[in-house]
């Protein structure tokens, strides 16, 4: 089942993009589909408002470059800042304490084969 | 400056579109039907490109400081509101000073009940919230603090924002010092 991915979520899954290299906003929207297996559905255009966001805090940098395909159009490639590793890593730990504990609040619940309990 | 930015997301959306179109042709489909898929995966170009230039003028730095500063005048407000009946017998009452001295330890007894709780909750949201644009934050708080003045004078402007400058400052300070050690736990672990 898949769900559209909310808005205040893109600029951490943005920050895992790049952690593991620079790259282009086409690029970064087909990662993360392809990361989460089109469970969560990106739109590509919700994808610009994070990427400025995290360029103004200064999170990430933009740079104009030429195309590596002869005639293509030029893009913009994003990387991520000292202070934007030091914060994707920061908000991952927060992520993932909030996830373990809705993981432990949900329980079984809404787990199929789950043993019943004694 | 501003259309330059404009024509460059304009640009940048574009050749991410052209992209998506091409991955969708790549795939097996159509070109027309790769742009339609194209335009469903995207959304609309302009829509994307007026929330772009709406973010741009909302994190303006003179639009962060008139927030801050409205903000500020807010709580202020609801914290006077909260104290005010507490505030105003209690130093008349007590501390009758002559030459009216009672008024200005009023005033100062205002000022650190309310103003100045008030420039610390804001800076240490507003910073956690647009790190970079701190300077922003605190000439707003300084600039709408004239408005608790009580009078046009340079130095009862004074009385009100060296405090308030002072709780702005305390407010900066948290906010750093709480998300260096969220920093730090992260890198800890």
């Amino acid at each position: 089942m898949s769900r559209d991915l909310p808005r205040n979520d893109i600029p951490i899954f943005v920050l895992a993009v790049l952690e593991s290299g620079p790259a282009h906003g086409y690029a970064i929207a087909r990662e993360i589909d392809r990361r989460c297996e089109g469970d969560i559905v990106l739109r590509d255009g919700a994808l610009y408002p994070a990427l400025r966001a995290l360029e103004d805090d200064g999170l990430i940098v933009g740079e104009w470059q030429p195309s590596s395909e002869s005639g293509g159009p030029a893009r913009k490639t994003y990387r991520l800042t000292d202070e934007g590793k030091a914060e994707a890593s920061r908000r991952a730990t927060l992520w993932r304490g909030y996830a373990k504990n809705v993981d432990r609040i949900l329980g079984n619940l809404g787990v199929t084969d789950a043993e019943p309990a004694v | 400056m501003q259309n330059q930015q404009f024509n460059e997301d304009q640009r940048e959306l574009e050749a991410h579109f052209a992209e998506r179109v091409q991955a969708y042709i790549e795939l097996g489909e159509t070109p027309e039907q790769a742009v339609l898929s194209a335009r469903q995966k995207f959304g609309e170009t302009e829509a994307v490109l007026k929330e772009l230039q709406y973010q741009r003028r909302l994190r303006r730095p003179v639009t962060i400081g008139v927030l801050s500063g409205l903000s500020w005048l807010v709580i202020a407000a609801l914290l006077q509101l909260l104290s005010g009946s507490l505030v105003a017998p209690l130093v008349h009452e007590r501390t009758p000073f002559p030459y009216g001295g009672s008024d200005v330890l009023l005033l100062l007894t205002r000022v650190y009940f309310t103003l100045v709780p008030a420039a610390v909750l804001v800076m240490f949201k507003g910073v956690e919230r647009f790190a970079r644009h701190a300077h922003a934050l605190l000439l707003g708080i300084l600039v709408f603090s004239l408005v608790h003045a009580p009078t046009r004078e340079p130095l009862s402007w004074l009385l009100v924002a060296v405090p308030t400058l002072h709780g702005a400052l305390i407010g900066w300070r948290l906010a750093y010092r709480a998300r260096h050690a969220q920093q730090s736990e992260a890198s800890v672990r």
